[in-house]
């Protein structure tokens, strides 16, 4: 028998058999359903990944941090005792694990790599409030525009370098701050109060609103805080610890340009310098990780209902040979081969993965039209979770039929194998 | 000419051995009807699977032209059986659920006839058994002697050299039994293939050209015109008896 009849006939031979067919592909579009919604929210999680780092992120910066091998994983206390050998205190041990600040002479080394443009120490601001002429105070952070993230201004102008005595406002705090809207704000003064501490010689700062920063969207992109140029953050931070305090708990490199091998020898020159980095290059990497960890774990819910629906298309496919025992000796008679049987019945097994997988994409293509929404509405994503993909969708659908081929095997092997006279004596 | 030549079937082993035939011989010319008659447990339908290649008899040779289809082997002899060997059996063994068509259509995609070859033979196949009619409905609604007006059909699309036709008349009326039996007749003389109809019914096989008795796996009588040693197979059952 030709290819193409052998695949027509089986698909006719399913067709007669309608009810039996659509419980058996219904049990499989059950794991195909699992699977598809995996591979799709994947799919969803992975472009939410790259949105999130695309824009919380300068693709040029590199987060530098110190490298310390006591606080490499901070389960993995010893708690045995340690027999005092008269050369270090418990005290000083203490100390060495807490020891990840990042120094002065850090940051020189960094800013020598040749490919680093400039380095901005990650600087933690203690701040009370922020108010404008007239206005109400307002609990607000500041930030370095060096920070990586890129603003989008919906007023003004973000300059190529922010200015001493400029800010930039998020929108937030447009019309809290008693701006009409946010082209009002621009020019406008406002005040942020830093707080006070017994060394402390600074009070509040007086900047110029340069420009509007639109607001984050969930977690993607946008400003929180009151950014401030990074020279008037490290003079604000010096003058809070009265000169006394000069560490960081990390900084961030500015590569000349954005260029992966730009940015990897730069990191390479920091595992020299002993010193970890983190590109968004990485971030992305570790968070698609953990998507991937659970992406995992879901799909195996889906290949457990697989498995089972395996052994539906044995139990279908074996009914059927036995029910038509009579025709498979008949067609043997007739002169078809063992092996013909055997593709015609591997066919109708094959057909019926086809088919379960394709019902299983259908439900899960019709679920992300109602999921997608509801989630992006509860989770502010930024864009659909659940994503679905040709090459998924094929993947998924060549898979099952593979599977499905695998499980008709046996039944179609026992047809095969059916001796033509007594097959034609069954009544 | 088809010769038979000294078959034997036993089933099982040792004390369990049990010889459905043994050592049958007779030749035919092709183009003729033959009966093979007997009781049931005789040995007539061992006779016909040996002869269609369908069973391996332990010993013998069945040569119809040129081939001993005995010495074929696996798809040699499915491919020969799927082109020369047209078969009829007592309860139609007609698919059911499809069409008139598509159940004739199974020998010729069993035999790799190319696809635009095929709709012509199938047309003339329901011509001939006169069911163009019937095409494109399903073969569950027919009545019995329609179905087995399909079954002759699907039997002589592929014009087969050999039509084998197993209690053709078994399940039907009569009146239609005796439809079914003119047009295995006529087909036989239309076009010239060998007819061999196992069958216990006497009327049936007096109207064959030779008949052939079977007693016990052996040939007690053959009559008719026959290019056959009529001789051998008569002392053969003279010599099997018990």
């Amino acid at each position: 028998m030709r290819f193409l009849d052998s695949i027509r006939r089986s698909g006719r031979n399913l067709r007669h058999a309608k009810l039996r067919t659509a419980l058996t592909m219904l049990a499989i579009s059950i794991g195909a359903f699992a699977l598809m919604l995996t591979l799709a929210a994947g799919e969803g999680a992975r472009h939410f990944v790259d949105r999130l780092v695309g824009t919380n992120f300068n693709p040029q910066s590199i987060y530098v941090f110190k490298e310390s091998e006591n606080t490499d994983n901070p389960f993995s206390q010893d708690d045995d005792p340690k027999e005092y050998d008269g050369t270090s205190s418990a005290t000083e041990n203490a100390q060495d694990a807490a020891q990840v600040a990042l120094h002065k002479s850090d940051i020189e080394k960094i800013a020598k790599i040749p490919q680093v443009e400039r380095v901005a120490p990650l600087l933690q601001i203690n701040t009370d409030y922020v108010t404008a002429a007239g206005a109400k105070k307002f609990q607000s952070q500041v930030k370095s525009v060096d920070e990586g993230v890129q603003y989008e201004a919906i007023a003004g102008k973000i300059p190529a370098t922010l200015p001493k005595d400029q800010a930039i406002l998020p929108e937030t705090l447009v019309s809290a701050l008693g701006f009409e809207d946010a082209g009002d704000a621009i020019g406008k003064e406002i005040i942020v109060h830093y707080t006070a501490s017994p060394v402390s010689k600074v009070a509040e700062g007086h900047y110029k609103v340069a420009a509007v920063a639109k607001k984050p969207n969930g977690l993607l992109g946008g400003a929180r805080e009151i950014i401030l140029a990074q020279a008037t953050l490290e003079s604000v931070y010096e003058a809070q610890r009265g000169g006394l305090d000069t560490s960081y708990f990390g900084a961030i490199a500015i590569a000349k340009d954005s260029n992966p091998a730009t940015l990897s020898q730069i990191q390479s020159h920091l595992r020299y310098e002993k010193l970890q980095s983190m590109s968004a290059k990485d971030l992305a990497t570790q968070v698609t990780q953990a998507v991937n960890i659970v992406q995992y774990f879901v799909a195996g819910f889906g290949v457990i209902a697989l498995i089972v629906s395996v052994f539906g298309i044995v139990n279908t496919q074996l009914i059927s040979v036995l029910e038509r025992t009579r025709q498979i000796g008949l067609m043997k008679a007739l002169g078809m081969s063992g092996l013909g049987v055997l593709r015609l019945f591997t066919f109708e097994a094959i057909w019926i993965g086809f088919g379960g997988a394709l019902i299983g994409v259908f439900w899960a293509y019709f679920a992300s039209i109602f999921a997608n929404p509801f989630i992006n509405d509860k989770l502010e994503l930024g864009g659909n979770l659940l994503l679905f993909r040709p090459v998924h969708i094929a993947l998924l659908v060549g898979g099952l039929m593979l599977i499905a081929a695998v499980a008709g095997l046996l039944p179609a092997w026992k047809a095969a194998r059916l001796n033509p006279i007594e097959a034609l004596r069954t009544e | 000419m088809i010769h038979i030549r000294h078959l034997t079937k036993t089933y099982g082993r040792r004390q369990n051995k049990f010889t459905a035939i043994q050592d049958i011989s007779f030749e035919v010319p092709e183009g003729t009807s033959v009966a093979i008659m007997g009781k049931s447990g005789s040995g007539k339908s061992t006779l016909m699977h040996a002869i269609s290649g369908l069973d391996r008899p332990q010993e013998g040779q069945v040569v119809i032209g040129e081939t001993d289809i005995l010495g074929l082997r696996g798809r040699k002899l499915d491919r020969f059986r799927s082109r020369e060997m047209g078969f009829v059996f007592q309860s139609f063994f007609v698919e059911g659920n499809e069409s008139c068509y598509h159940n004739v259509a199974l020998p010729l995609e069993i035999s790799r006839i190319k696809p635009w070859k095929r709709r012509e033979m199938i047309h003339d196949a329901l011509e001939k058994v006169d069911m163009m009619d019937k095409l494109h409905s399903r073969a569950r609604d027919l009545s019995g002697g329609q179905k087995q007006r399909l079954a002759i059909a699907r039997a002589i699309v592929n014009k087969p050299k050999v039509l084998f036709a197993d209690e053709p008349t078994g399940n039907l009326d009569s009146v239609t039994g005796e439809k079914i039996t003119d047009l295995l007749f006529s087909l036989n003389r239309d076009m010239g293939n060998t007819l061999f109809i196992v069958t216990h019914d006497a009327d049936l096989a007096a109207r064959c050209k030779l008949q052939i008795h079977i007693k016990d796996g052996h040939i007690i009588s053959l009559q008719g015109d026959t290019k056959a040693d009529a001789s051998k197979p008569l002392r053969m059952a003279k010599k099997g008896t018990k």
